[in-house]
């Protein structure tokens, strides 16, 4: 099958920028794939991971739409005072009505690594034509804004990692070398297996001794239900390496995975791999995993895949 | 800026045309990017370039090789003579939008080296910039490849031997892109006579002055800048960390305004 590309601008004032990847062949009763920036990489992706998913995903009759937040790649600044998390789910919609005005699908899956993937989980949250998300490497995504709140989680977050890539990691054994041989800086490593838990530990102490925060943290099991009672495809991902990984598991502790996987949910760890997913088997491992579940659970009316 | 395709069907190439903002000048620039892991790293530093010439007066178009960025194709379709070509079509696309008959090439790294070897043969082509450009194909290679097996030693990275493949940070390279960035040579395939030629070196694992003196003896007008910033060069993980070299920005900038005022 092959896939017809335009580039598009769209928005107030034509600000953003994206590839609509449209199959020769589309099938409208699947939905479409927006693609969001994994942190400040532009739409590409990182090692192009977004413009194979997408013609991956084309090949099996899907749309999508990967596209430059405001600020972002080749799209222009924003010149209101809408703060960022509220701009980038403004944008994910104005990304929603392009795709159904050019392509007439109106059922959309968000995916992102990073904070593309945290934003994919805000859009599900939030927009009811999202019908699926593909979550990689998030953090925070579970939790509100509030900075005391990120300031106390990204400390035992890190805690966390630091003694899981230690001990308990595929890369265990690396690292121990690198240690004893004097290739890591002992200063780094006294901060990585110290200095993480006693911030933990401190920040625990000044919540404890400050009667108000600014925002009730609500329970992330629940924020996490929310999305999958309302029968959205939620399919988070997570490589060996990644931080977010350690916040899944401090935000959710041991049954996260369970959680995760409840209702219409889906939970993978790919050992071995790191957060931008460098090395080439990895990148072949994530695009074989999106595009099962995407055909598994978006199975459309079987003429793109019949045909293609 | 103004997205678009451009290029025969079965592999159109995506460029982004920034419009001249500021006085205009006779001049347009095509802006050439680097490959692999370089291409992702210096987006952002490109894409502000082209917006400072633009405002300087310059119609400018970034675009993608071919099996690169939002391109068609996959790396086993590129190579050193189908990426000159793409510059070619380039050049003719820029012309035929800003009506403009002389064009500055700006290229960076491997985009460089292509962008002075297409020069070499033009006559429509007076300026060109070259940021650390390649000088050995070979020499990039071995470059690039240390680095990924520094990438494999520090990173949280597990490799599959029975999966191993050529791959440098993140790209996999087909062997027949290898043989041919291998057999490149930029001293011997570059004649840029007469031409006005600003060098930037800011990677200190080449030595640009090699090529500054190669391009002299062939009675170029030759400026060589200089800049310290080792840490633009590593390879890293988050992309949230690269940064822009902004003074480097604007002294090609300074010097093309220079040039073509």
């Amino acid at each position: 099958m092959l896939v017809k590309e335009t580039a598009v601008t769209f928005g107030a004032a034509g600000r953003l920028t994206g590839i609509l990847s449209v199959p020769d062949r589309p099938d409208p009763s699947r939905p479409a794939f927006l693609f969001l920036n994994a942190g400040v990489t532009h739409r590409v992706g990182p090692n192009r991971l977004s413009v194979r998913l997408a013609r991956d995903l084309a090949e099996q009759g899907f749309t999508s739409l990967r596209f430059d937040f405001s600020g972002l790649g080749d799209s222009t600044v924003r010149n209101d005072d809408l703060p960022p998390a509220k701009s980038v789910l403004a944008e994910a919609a104005e990304a929603m009505d392009l795709v159904r005005s050019r392509s007439g699908v109106d059922r959309f899956v968000p995916i992102g690594i990073c904070s593309g993937g945290t934003v994919a989980f805000m859009a599900a949250r939030e927009d009811p034509r999202v019908v699926g998300a593909v979550v990689i490497n998030a953090q925070g995504h579970l939790h509100g804004t509030d900075p005391e709140l990120s300031a106390h989680l990204h400390s035992r977050t890190m805690a966390r990692h630091s003694w899981r890539i230690a001990l308990f990691s595929s890369f265990r054994s690396k690292n121990w070398i690198k240690a004893l041989t004097g290739e890591l800086d002992p200063r780094r490593i006294l901060r990585m297996m110290v200095g993480f838990p006693m911030a933990m530990i401190l920040r625990r102490k000044q919540r404890r001794e400050r009667p108000a925060p600014t925002e009730i943290p609500a329970d992330p099991a629940a924020v996490l239900r929310e999305v999958l009672n309302r029968d959205v495809h939620l399919f988070h991902i997570y490589c060996e390496a990644d931080e977010g990984l350690d916040y899944f598991h401090v935000s959710l502790g041991d049954r996260g995975p369970k959680v995760a996987s409840e209702r219409r949910g889906r939970f993978t760890m790919i050992r071995g791999a790191n957060h931008v997913f460098t090395l080439s088997w990895s990148q072949d491992r994530l695009t074989e995993i999106v595009g099962e579940w995407a055909c598994t659970t978006f199975p459309g009316s079987g003429s793109a895949a019949a045909t293609g | 800026m103004e997205p678009f395709f451009f290029g025969p069907a079965e592999r159109q190439l995506y460029g982004c045309y920034h419009p001249a903002t500021g006085t205009a000048r006779g001049s347009a620039v095509l802006v050439c990017q680097p490959l692999g892991h370089e291409y992702i790293q210096f987006h952002r530093a490109l894409q502000q370039l082209a917006t400072l010439l633009a405002g300087a007066g310059f119609p400018v178009l970034r675009f993608d090789f071919r099996g690169c960025g939002d391109s068609a194709c996959n790396l086993e379709d590129g190579g050193p003579d189908a990426w000159q070509e793409d510059i070619a079509g380039a050049i003719e696309e820029l012309k035929r939008r800003t009506g403009r008959s002389r064009i500055v090439l700006a290229g960076l790294r491997l985009g460089g080296t292509l962008a002075s070897i297409v020069a070499s043969n033009r006559n429509d082509v007076e300026e060109v910039v070259l940021w650390d450009p390649v000088l050995s194909g070979r020499g990039y290679l071995d470059e690039l490849t240390r680095s990924h097996e520094k990438m494999l030693r520090y990173a949280h990275v597990q490799p599959r031997p029975q999966e191993m493949r050529h791959e440098i940070l993140g790209v996999e390279l087909p062997d027949g892109l290898i043989a041919a960035l291998g057999s490149l040579h930029m001293l011997g395939a570059v004649g840029l006579h007469a031409k006005k030629v600003l060098i930037v070196q800011s990677n200190p694992g080449v030595d640009q002055a090699v090529l500054s003196e190669h391009l002299m003896a062939q009675r170029a007008i030759v400026t060589l800048r200089e800049f310290r910033n080792p840490h633009l060069w590593q390879w890293v993980e988050d992309f949230g960390k690269v940064h822009v070299p902004r003074k480097i920005i604007l002294t090609v900038v300074g010097w093309l305004t220079e040039q073509c005022s």
